[in-house]
């Protein structure tokens, strides 16, 4: 009993510092969802929460990457529907202005209409942006993650990327209220 | 014109991406040569794809919030009261961690180093007191040709008392409050992985936490709750 004991905490003390390491790329997936590095990080903290709940929900350790994502992603979703409910919206002029003034001052214009065509995009897309693009997941993992075939994401990408680039190209409203997207509840 | 087979919309973004085989690489690469104005879309969304890297990356080398690693590091602690229930062998495990047998585990030379410090029989080669804050930072970067600076522990009651130098080098800083109760930490060179655990030692809570540049070792007379709240505050403020 007491080896078992110890076998546990051992077990603990790995997914912890396995979840540690994970944090860094978590926090850059939820703040390209968001958009806003606060709302980022307090999503991220909801993750950790639900995470260390359900630790034994865990398939594998080198499946935690898109576990987290995976609840990450609940979280993120449960919020836009309660704000959808609630009727709030966002206004893209209140995007993070933290996240353009990391980069260099002739950049900034630049990135802040990246930023806001990319929070202008559906979830779907964005979430396969972000995938691919910054995450540099393969799509055979997309596809393993988002449960769907490898055909279904190389067709969702080559949209997400269009769509970015026609929001690039004719910047629009000011005003995008962010989704879920499909099957929203009422 | 372009290649035998037609080139699908996808196969431009999975070009883009590594993702084709290399006989339709070459297809897509041919036709990108011959129509400009198809490079110059493929090219957009590969700007489109920085710009995305650009945007969001450098918020992975942001330092994390304590809070988390604190968070994580309590939800993992050993559980002590899972000790009480195994009954006769609760004596055995409490001795163990008294006598800080589980702390030595997989010859763990930081926490060896720093119960030794703590206790004060670690030789010193040299100990400084009555030091104003910035003639112990200097101290401390001289000697262990790192960039950390002693934490103002004010906040909790601790002021920092000495500066303890060991071989290695490391070494330990030495806090108290008002009631002359200790508080350590023990600093030198990780040994290169990054680690968080608080581990109770008899009456005292060890904390060490160590990322890939320097290992921190601290411990003091108080809770682990304590313990989490004044680690992390010492931790975000050692490093420069």
């Amino acid at each position: 009993m007491a080896s078992a004991e110890r076998t546990g905490a051992r077990r603990r003390s790995i997914f912890a510092k396995d979840l540690i390491g994970h944090l860094p790329a978590l926090r850059r997936y939820a703040t390209g969802l968001t958009g806003r590095s606060a709302e980022a990080d307090d999503l991220v903290q909801d993750c950790i929460e639900r995470a260390l709940r359900r630790q034994d929900g865990l398939q594998a350790r080198e499946k935690m990457g898109a576990w987290l994502r995976s609840i990450l992603h609940n979280v993120f979703v449960d919020e836009l529907r309660r704000r959808r409910v609630k009727g709030i919206s966002v206004d893209v002029r209140d995007l993070e202005d933290d996240l353009v003034l990391s980069a260099p001052p002739e950049d900034r214009a630049g990135m802040q209409d990246v930023l806001r065509a990319t929070m202008a995009l559906s979830l779907e897309h964005r979430q396969i942006l972000l995938l691919v693009g910054v995450e540099g997941l393969s799509y055979r993992e997309v596809a393993e993650e988002l449960g769907v075939p490898l055909g279904t994401v190389m067709s969702r990408l080559a949209r997400a990327r269009e769509k970015l680039r026609e929001k690039l190209e004719s910047p629009g409203a000011d005003i995008v209220v962010l989704r879920p997207a499909k099957g929203g509840a009422a | 014109m372009t290649s035998p087979v037609p080139i699908a919309e996808e196969e431009l973004h999975a070009f883009i991406d590594g993702e084709l085989p290399p006989d339709r690489a070459a297809a897509v690469q041919a036709a990108l040569n011959a129509e400009p104005a198809l490079a110059a879309r493929v090219a957009a969304w590969e700007a489109d794809r920085a710009a995305l890297r650009a945007l969001f990356g450098p918020v992975a080398a942001r330092p994390l919030p304590a809070a988390w690693r604190i968070r994580i590091a309590s939800h993992s602690a050993p559980r002590r009261p899972a000790y009480w229930r195994m009954g006769i062998a609760a004596g055995v495990v409490l001795a163990l961690l008294g006598s800080g047998a589980l702390l030595l585990r997989g010859g763990d030379t930081v926490l060896a180093e720093a119960q030794a410090a703590h206790d004060g029989v670690l030789p010193t080669t040299r100990v400084i007191t009555a030091l104003a804050q910035n003639g112990a930072d200097a101290t401390l970067q001289a000697t262990l040709g790192l960039p950390v600076r002693a934490p103002d522990l004010q906040k909790f009651g601790y002021h920092l008392v000495a500066v303890e130098l060991y071989r290695g080098p490391a070494a330990g800083l030495v806090y108290r409050n008002a009631q002359s109760v200790n508080f350590t930490i023990y600093v030198r060179k990780s040994p290169g992985d990054a680690r968080f655990e608080i581990l109770p030692r008899g009456k005292l809570q060890v904390c060490i936490w160590q990322d890939e540049v320097v290992s921190a070792v601290m411990t003091g007379d108080m809770s682990a709750g304590e313990m989490m709240r004044m680690a992390g505050a010492a931790y975000s403020s050692l490093d420069l």
